[in-house]
């Protein structure tokens, strides 16, 4: 009896679960493709991947209101989770289930953008900035967000431990930096230094300086690149390089977590910059609200050059390196409706009122777009944003392939632990002799 | 139980194994063939361009030699994690069946490492490896303890085999339990009249009649250590610079950040088959020493 | 007789020393998860400078549970979650049964050549199987965004697993006289499996359902491939919105991991409790 029962439960619910496979299908993308040429977009629903993290709830909103705007039957946000944006769009379009919309990294975008991005050169907003990426003849995407990056410094703390205003202008050179540094341990400030030591950090924005610096252009980077290679110039008795490294010593001496560098917690050193436990950290505008959930009253920041010991005119001392991070590509899979209503999207991000509030005001971005004039609230988008109307910002060199901050950041790990400078420079020779092909 | 006829067989089998066997080839085997199909192109993981290239990804992967650098150093691990998961699941079923009180809170405590997953898991050991232990070694004046463990590559390695087995054991003991569980109580018991004392019954007639939950088990703990990539990417995420990178780990990154598809793709197959012959050499001699109840 | 009562003592002390040692492993088993409990009820603050801490240091902070709850619609993707597990664990169970049970039973070419093919499978990389399957199912059948499909998917790959501790339970568990005795009585072969073999696996039937329910409700990589569309999302998709990569919102996280984890650990509670009633009710004896 018991033994009928369960086999009779068994073979129903396998029975119901054949039937569930049966019925229910609503997969495949393009089904809005039923009735062309309606002035509305009630049949097409615009989807998205890549959001920053940081700005989900202001996106999702914006999403909704836009959707009402412009009568779209739905607006999706997609997202990664741990896995890297590259990675998803790979899978995406291997599955053939891509978004309508990616906001990529600029490396991704050179990746993928020859094969499936939309052209945006005839789009009314591309006269206004300076950040698309072309590929060939095509503008291939929509600059989003510019983030810069350098050494992040608190400025409350700095006067509080000194006693003195703090002008990060007089700080022009590594001698200046760590007589500073001096005095802000005299002052009873321990370690004023923060390393991070994700590989991210220290392989795709600290190293990269080394590269950069060299003459500040991108072109002139590759170049270089392929220099190291082919032996036209000794990496490891570079100049620039070993500027660079000086200066990373310099930070690595004063470390908080100079014992033992790989204990680093990104985290927790947003915490110690938010109350100034320790006052400088290399890095970028989008550790804003990592820092601001520890702040307390009014505590000011802002961003300065990694400084170094070369000549006073020396653009390192006085640019940071910044781009536009997140670029918005429009897949060229998707049906032609879509295309139209994403490209309305666009511009509707770039030069309407609203679309340029969310950007700046809700979502707490620097705006690409040189029409864009609001006001940034955040201190470190305002201090890149300074940088970029000074003048004092040049654009970072982003071709390195996927695997560069990998190889370069575990280098660079060792060498915060060891100090062996050409071993450093060995690694980075040889990631660049394997995979020279890679880049222009 | 057999049938005689081709087709008796045929009916027979299918009307048993049908439904998996339909299941299995579409989900598993198709899609393998296919991406061993991907092995001999130059695909880069983008695009529809595809050139057959021959055996051009595995003369690469062979001389990669930073693919044999990870394997040998994942089979170094999966050694090592194989020996102490087994050893530790074994004991905690052992203890667990004999008994005694509240052995079912037990058994479902030590499970509960299953239950968390991903970073979290990364999180959390983590900060007790970078955090906790070098404050109670730095005041207690351990110099093992002093520094973070992850940050140096000995030791690195050294806490991700203890994450392993702390994740592991716990999974491996219910299969053991249920081995313990299923053998005959009249043949233990017959034994027991017999004469036999307690370490005698288990080493004579538990342990020979729970040759499958060993199968099983080695099989598993050897599979699940060498593809390791979760826990691999979580805990230490290759560090301390680089050390600590298993093969799955290598194979995902060349194939998915390295932007060399058919690369990655080759040596995933070399890393099955390496896996295939280390794994079913174990099954086959495993099976050969079952006995039947 | 006294020396019984030095047995007995000497069985008393390695009793508690027993109870002790695994009390204390105990202990270090536990812990991530106590330590998951306890900073899901603090404020993120609190989480990174003092992650040891029983409490926030402000108090009690349950805000992270509504928010976590809201944030990853947590009702529809339970529903989901609980379809999706209950179906492929369902299908999985009671076919890997039925193949392992004809793979140890017969001799045929077909039952070994399987069996030793999921054998095999089981020691594929997944990554390796990736692109392939999402470019099989996705481009060219166009069945992705479907809980169906995931179903289909999740049936094929928990074969492997299933077939092989099925396969060693009715080796060593299932007396090949009692199915002889019942086919004499004149049952068919599905009422000899379903009525004479399948009960007697019903260990290994418990102990698959735990650990195919466990995987299949944590999963993340294969739903994560088939389902884009938020009113699909799964309670692991819906928790990955809290990750990101300069950022993670460890609070929410805890609690949306304590509020997925806590079904598992009842249906556990539940299925060990009758691990061991099916084998106290005899099946194995007779």
């Amino acid at each position: 009896m018991k033994n009928k029962k369960i086999l009779s439960v068994l073979l129903a619910a396998a029975m119901a679960a054949t039937l569930i496979a049966g019925c229910g299908s609503d997969g495949g993308k393009n089904d809005a493709s039923g009735d062309t040429g309606k002035k509305e977009n009630s049949n097409v629903t615009l989807s998205i991947v890549g959001i920053k993290t940081e700005i989900y709830d202001q996106w999702e909103a914006m999403q909704e209101e836009y959707s009402d705007i412009a009568g779209l039957s739905g607006f999706e946000m997609q997202v990664t989770g741990d896995e890297t944006i590259y990675s998803y769009m790979q899978k995406a379009y291997a599955a053939g289930n891509e978004p309508v919309m990616a906001m990529l990294d600029p490396t991704d975008v050179y990746s993928f953008g020859e094969e499936y991005a939309v052209d945006l050169s005839g789009e009314s907003w591309v006269k206004d900035t300076d950040w698309t990426i072309s590929i060939g003849d095509k503008v291939a995407s929509f600059p989003f967000c510019i983030e810069g990056r350098g050494i992040i410094y608190n400025k409350t703390a700095i006067e509080k431990t000194t006693g003195e205003d703090f002008d990060p202008s007089t700080i022009a050179s590594l001698s200046d930096f760590t007589a500073l540094c001096d005095k802000l341990v005299a002052g009873g400030m321990e370690a004023p230094v923060a390393i991070a030591q994700e590989d991210w950090s220290l392989g795709a924005h600290l190293f990269t300086l080394a590269y950069e610096q060299q003459d500040f252009t991108e072109a002139g980077t590759s170049a270089f690149i392929h220099e190291i290679v082919d032996g036209t110039v000794d990496f490891a008795s570079n100049e620039r390089y070993n500027s660079v490294m000086d200066t990373v010593d310099a930070l690595r001496k004063y470390n908080i977590y100079a014992n033992d560098p790989l204990s680093a917690d990104y985290d927790l050193i947003a915490s110690y910059m938010a109350d100034g436990t320790v006052a400088f950290w290399f890095n970028g505008n989008w550790a804003w609200p990592n820092i601001s959930e520890y702040v307390d009253g009014d505590t000011e920041f802002g961003i300065m050059p990694l400084v170094q010991n070369t000549s006073a005119d020396d653009k390192a001392n006085k640019m940071i390196s910044g781009t536009a991070t997140k670029q918005i590509i429009i897949n060229n899979t998707a049906s032609e409706e879509e295309q139209q209503a994403a490209k309305d999207f666009l511009t509707w991000l770039a030069t309407d009122d609203e679309g340029k509030s969310f950007l700046v005001e809700e979502a707490n971005l620097v705006s690409a777009f040189n029409n864009n004039t609001l006001e940034n609230s955040d201190p470190l988008s305002v201090s890149v944003k300074q940088h970029v109307s000074d003048g004092t910002m040049y654009p970072t060199w982003n071709r390195a392939p996927g695997d560069h901050l990998t190889v370069v950041g575990g280098a660079m790990q060792k060498y915060l632990t060891d100090g062996n400078r050409d071993a450093l420079a060995a690694s980075v020779v040889d990631y660049w002799t394997e995979n020279i092909d890679k880049i222009d | 139980m057999e049938e005689k006829t081709f087709l008796g067989k045929t009916k027979h089998f299918l009307m048993f194994a049908g439904p998996a066997m339909v299941g299995f080839i579409a989900v598993v085997i198709i899609p393998f063939i296919y991406g061993l199909y991907l092995t001999f192109t130059d695909w880069g993981g983008i695009g529809n361009q595809k050139n057959l290239v021959g055996f051009a990804n595995y003369i690469t992967v062979f001389k990669d030699g930073d693919f044999w650098k990870s394997l040998l150093l994942t089979l170094g691990y999966v050694i090592i994690s194989v020996i102490l998961i087994n050893l530790v699941a074994f004991i905690l079923a052992y203890l667990l069946t004999s008994g005694m009180k509240a052995q079912n809170f037990f058994r479902a405590g030590f499970f509960t490492p299953n239950l968390i997953g991903g970073i979290v898991l990364g999180f959390i050991w983590q900060f007790v490896f970078t955090r906790t232990l070098p404050v109670i070694g730095q005041s207690l004046g351990i110099p093992l303890f002093e520094k973070s463990w992850l940050s140096d590559p000995t030791t690195a390695f050294w806490a991700f085999v203890i994450v392993t087995v702390w994740q592991y054991s716990g999974y491996m003991m219910l299969i053991y339990v249920a081995g313990f569980v299923g053998v005959p109580k009249d043949l233990t018991e017959a034994a027991s009249i017999d004469g036999c004392t307690g370490f005698q019954v288990t080493r004579y007639v538990t342990i020979p009649l729970m040759v499958p939950s060993f199968v099983i088990c080695l099989f598993l703990s050897l599979t699940r250590t060498f593809m390791v990539y979760d826990l691999n990417l979580s805990l230490t995420n290759g560090g301390p610079y680089e050390s600590t990178k298993m093969s799955a780990m290598y194979v995902y990154q060349m194939a998915f950040n390295s932007q060399r598809y058919g690369v990655g793709q080759a040596e995933a197959i070399i890393l099955f088959i390496v896996v295939a012959v280390v794994a079913l050499t174990q099954t086959y001699l495993g099976k050969r020493m079952e006995v039947d109840a | 007789m006294s020396k019984n009562v030095i047995g007995g003592t000497k069985a008393r002390i390695g009793h508690i020393v027993k109870v002790v040692v695994l009390f204390i492993l105990l202990i270090a088993y536990m812990f991530p998860f106590f330590m998951v409990l306890i900073n899901s009820f603090k404020r993120k603050v609190s989480i990174v400078r003092d992650p040891l801490a029983l409490v926030d240091s402000k108090g009690f902070y349950f805000q992270n549970y509504p928010e976590a709850f809201e944030s990853m619609r947590f009702p529809a993707a339970f529903m989901n979650s609980l379809l999706i597990t209950v179906l492929s664990m369902i299908l999985i169970v009671l076919f890997a049964a039925m193949a392992a049970y004809v793979f140890v039973r017969t001799k045929y070419l077909a039952s070994r050549i399987s069996f030793g093919m999921m054998l095999a499978a089981m020691i594929i990389p997944f990554q390796a199987l990736m692109i392939p399957l999402v470019s099989i199912y996705g481009n060219t059948l166009n069945l992705l965004n479907n809980r169906a499909t995931l179903i289909f998917l999740n049936f094929g790959f928990g074969m492997g697993l299933a077939v092989f501790m099925y396969h060693g339970a009715i080796k060593s568990g299932v007396p090949i006289s009692l199915e002889e005795a019942a086919l004499l009585d004149g049952c068919n072969k599905y009422q000899t499996f379903f009525m004479v073999v399948f009960p007697l696996l019903k260990t290994m039937t418990s102990t698959l359902v735990v650990l195919d329910v466990l995987w299949l409700w944590n999963d993340y990589l294969m739903p994560s491939l088939i389902l884009t569309k938020r009113d699909l999302f799964t309670l692991p998709l819906s928790t990955y919105r809290f990750y990101g990569t300069y950022t993670s919102d460890l609070g929410l996280i805890m609690a949306a991991l304590v509020m997925t984890v806590t079904p598992v650990i009842i249906l556990y509670l539940f299925l060990q409790r009758h691990i061991i009633a099916g084998v106290v009710s005899g099946a194995v004896k007779s």
